[in-house]
């Protein structure tokens, strides 16, 4: 009701909250690569069972290597700024190698390709946690 | 004295959306924690309270701490940035109650 003539001051709510961590993006990484172990420890699929640990597999498979995307451009978006671009030109880089790799892994089931996931997704790690102790 | 419109929810629960507060301007030694105050932040007036003041500087956080982007993403910040100390408020009783029926 007084919206119009009263100027705003802002509670602000700019969720995530300056909470960041790369345990999760870690852990994703490391999911896809488990999984892939474990569907090539299936062997043939000759029983319903095995079909039904498969599909699920794959399904987690798929959904943590989307998680690593996700967890990848919350970083990218929300926690480095554009001081830490000129510190470190790289960034855009690495952040994209991340995303790109997690799309590789979901297209097969590659154990080199999780490998590599997980070795982008560790200098995006430690590229935050200079970043973070910069601060 | 000044008044402002609350906008988002990074001081509930005691300041909610829609919430009218009035501010005094104050010198910036007489600044202190636990007060609420209103200060611009690169152009953008924000509400939070004062955690902690030193040397000059003040550390401002939300109440609501999972809703709150305050000194924790950007750090002490001057005390020339603060424009004035809450003095009281009114709450927006139609937006409480609404909210009230919402949940139920």
């Amino acid at each position: 009701m007084f919206k119009g003539f009263i100027k705003p001051v802002y509670a602000h709510c700019d969720v995530p909250c300056g909470i960041y961590e790369t345990d999760t993006i870690k852990h994703s990484a490391d999911t896809c690569l488990k999984m892939v172990q474990k569907i090539e420890d299936l062997g043939e699929l000759d029983s319903i069972n095995k079909y039904n640990n498969f599909v699920r597999m794959v399904n987690t498979k798929e959904e943590h290597a989307q998680k690593v995307k996700e967890q990848a451009y919350i970083l990218w978006s929300d926690f480095f700024k554009p001081e830490h671009l000129t510190a470190h030109p790289s960034l855009h880089d690495i952040v994209w190698q991340v995303a790109k790799q997690a799309s590789v892994v979901k297209h097969a089931v590659n154990k080199e390709a999780c490998l590599e996931l997980n070795e982008r997704v560790a200098a995006l790690d430690e590229l935050f946690k200079i970043v973070q102790s910069g601060n | 004295m000044f008044m402002r419109r609350v906008v988002g929810n990074s001081m509930a629960p005691v300041l909610k959306p829609g919430d009218i507060v009035f501010a005094k301007k104050i010198h910036h030694m007489h600044i202190y924690a636990n007060s609420i105050v209103i200060a611009n932040i690169n152009g953008k007036e924000i509400i939070k309270r004062v955690g902690l003041v030193k040397n000059g500087k003040v550390f401002l956080i939300g109440d609501n701490k999972a809703a709150s982007t305050d000194s924790r993403t950007f750090g002490l910040v001057p005390c020339n940035v603060v424009l004035g100390k809450v003095v009281f408020w009114v709450p927006n009783i139609v937006a409480r109650f609404n909210s009230r029926l919402m949940k139920h």
